[in-house]
């Protein structure tokens, strides 16, 4: 089983991916409705608009989501960047970042 | 003392009627008094799904209009002598009750000694479904491990707390438990649905059950016999588990790892109760 777990790791599993899209979904509902923290999507669209002037990326790869550890609320921003593939070469620098790994904001 | 239970969810097709039929005639089988309402008026299906269909004469809508008596409407089940059910009408619309109507029978049916009252909720978040639920004292939200019945599930949690009497009045909330049907754990564990853990850490809410996805669930409404009434089926089995938690008996959870089916008990063990231990 382990190597096939090592093969199928690549992509993740379409249950993991329900459970990241409810968590923003649920969020951004009860803040809605309890007027709590309803900024969850026009935060979204803010960051995807700062990340957007540098990278050319598509609206589904920016998942923002708040976690509970144990008394903390953890916000988790996670872009993934496209592969660079005709970038032009001025634009080279950015290669580093593009690995597509999440990469955790900041805490609040 | 009479406790009033709805069973809700927002989307349709989870299970609410199934499982309202099967915590009900559980209810009946562990000796409590029990009364199903259905509460989908112009859809009405709780009567099929217990297999009373043709004894229907007078419901719950000529209750509430005073067309006709309460002990006209409710039908004794032929099985179970503890349950009851009354049954919703297929002609009216869901404009036809109302809140005061809906709380009188209501204490009728305590007043005549009734232990559980169960509220089978039409799907959506309407006036069907906000009858269905303002009078409860618990709610049993029913939940498929999938993405639009969660969300709904939790849409619904909110106008628990929020359009109900105990809310209204201040009182202590309704108490909220998660039953997840159709689950399939082999599923879950390959990743490709939604495990309870999940489930639970999206909704928040304490965990009754699950109830495996299973062919017994068809076969039952097939034959109108709630299918918790059919104790050897993988199904029937999670429900009268279910039952028993919510009535306080102590009930290890099962059917939360998928099934490990060896050479032997692949041949020599048709039980499904020995194949789904966990």
């Amino acid at each position: 089983m382990g190597i096939f777990d090592f093969f199928r790791k690549k992509k993740k599993d379409s249950a993991s991916v329900a459970k990241d899209r409810l968590q923003i979904i649920v969020a951004r509902e009860r803040g809605a409705s309890s007027g709590g923290a309803d900024y969850l999507h026009e935060l979204q669209q803010e960051l995807l608009a700062v990340v957007a002037k540098y990278e050319r990326l598509d609206l589904d790869q920016v998942t923002v989501r708040v976690d509970n550890r144990d008394d903390v609320d953890v916000l988790e921003l996670n872009v993934v960047l496209p592969d660079p593939p005709e970038l032009p070469a001025a634009r080279s620098d950015g290669d580093k970042k593009s690995s597509g790994k999440p990469s955790p904001a900041f805490a609040g | 003392m009479t406790k009033v239970i709805v069973v809700t969810s927002g989307k349709g097709g989870v299970g609410k009627t199934t499982t309202s039929a099967s915590i009900a005639a559980g209810m009946a089988m562990k000796d409590f008094k029990t009364v199903a309402i259905d509460f989908d008026v112009g859809l009405r299906n709780l009567d099929l799904i217990m297999g009373c269909e043709r004894r229907v004469v007078y419901d719950l809508v000529n209750v509430v209009k005073n067309e006709g008596s309460l002990r006209q409407a409710l039908i004794r089940d032929k099985r179970l002598e503890k349950l009851f059910i009354l049954p919703a009408s297929q002609t009216r619309d869901k404009e036809a009750l109302d809140l005061e109507g809906v709380g009188r029978v209501i204490d009728e049916l305590a007043s005549m000694g009734f232990d559980y009252i169960l509220c089978d909720s039409p799907a959506g978040i309407e006036k069907g479904a906000q009858l269905a639920m303002y009078y409860a004292d618990e709610a049993i939200v029913v939940t498929n491990p999938e993405v639009s019945s969660v969300r709904d599930s939790d849409r619904i949690l909110g106008l628990l707390d929020a359009k109900t009497r105990r809310a209204e009045q201040g009182l202590d909330p309704i108490k909220t438990h998660l039953l997840v049907s159709r689950y399939s754990a082999a599923r879950a564990r390959a990743g490709e649905m939604l495990s309870v853990d999940d489930i639970l850490e999206l909704l928040g809410i304490p965990f009754l059950g699950v109830v495996p996805e299973s062919q017994a669930v068809l076969n039952a409404s097939n034959r109108g016999t709630p299918v918790v009434m059919e104790e050897h089926t993988d199904a029937g089995a999670a429900y009268m588990d279910i039952v028993k938690r919510f009535v306080g008996e102590e009930q290890p959870h099962r059917f939360l790892v998928p099934e490990k089916r060896g050479f032997f008990s692949r041949w020599f063990s048709p039980s499904p109760r020995n194949a789904y231990a966990g």
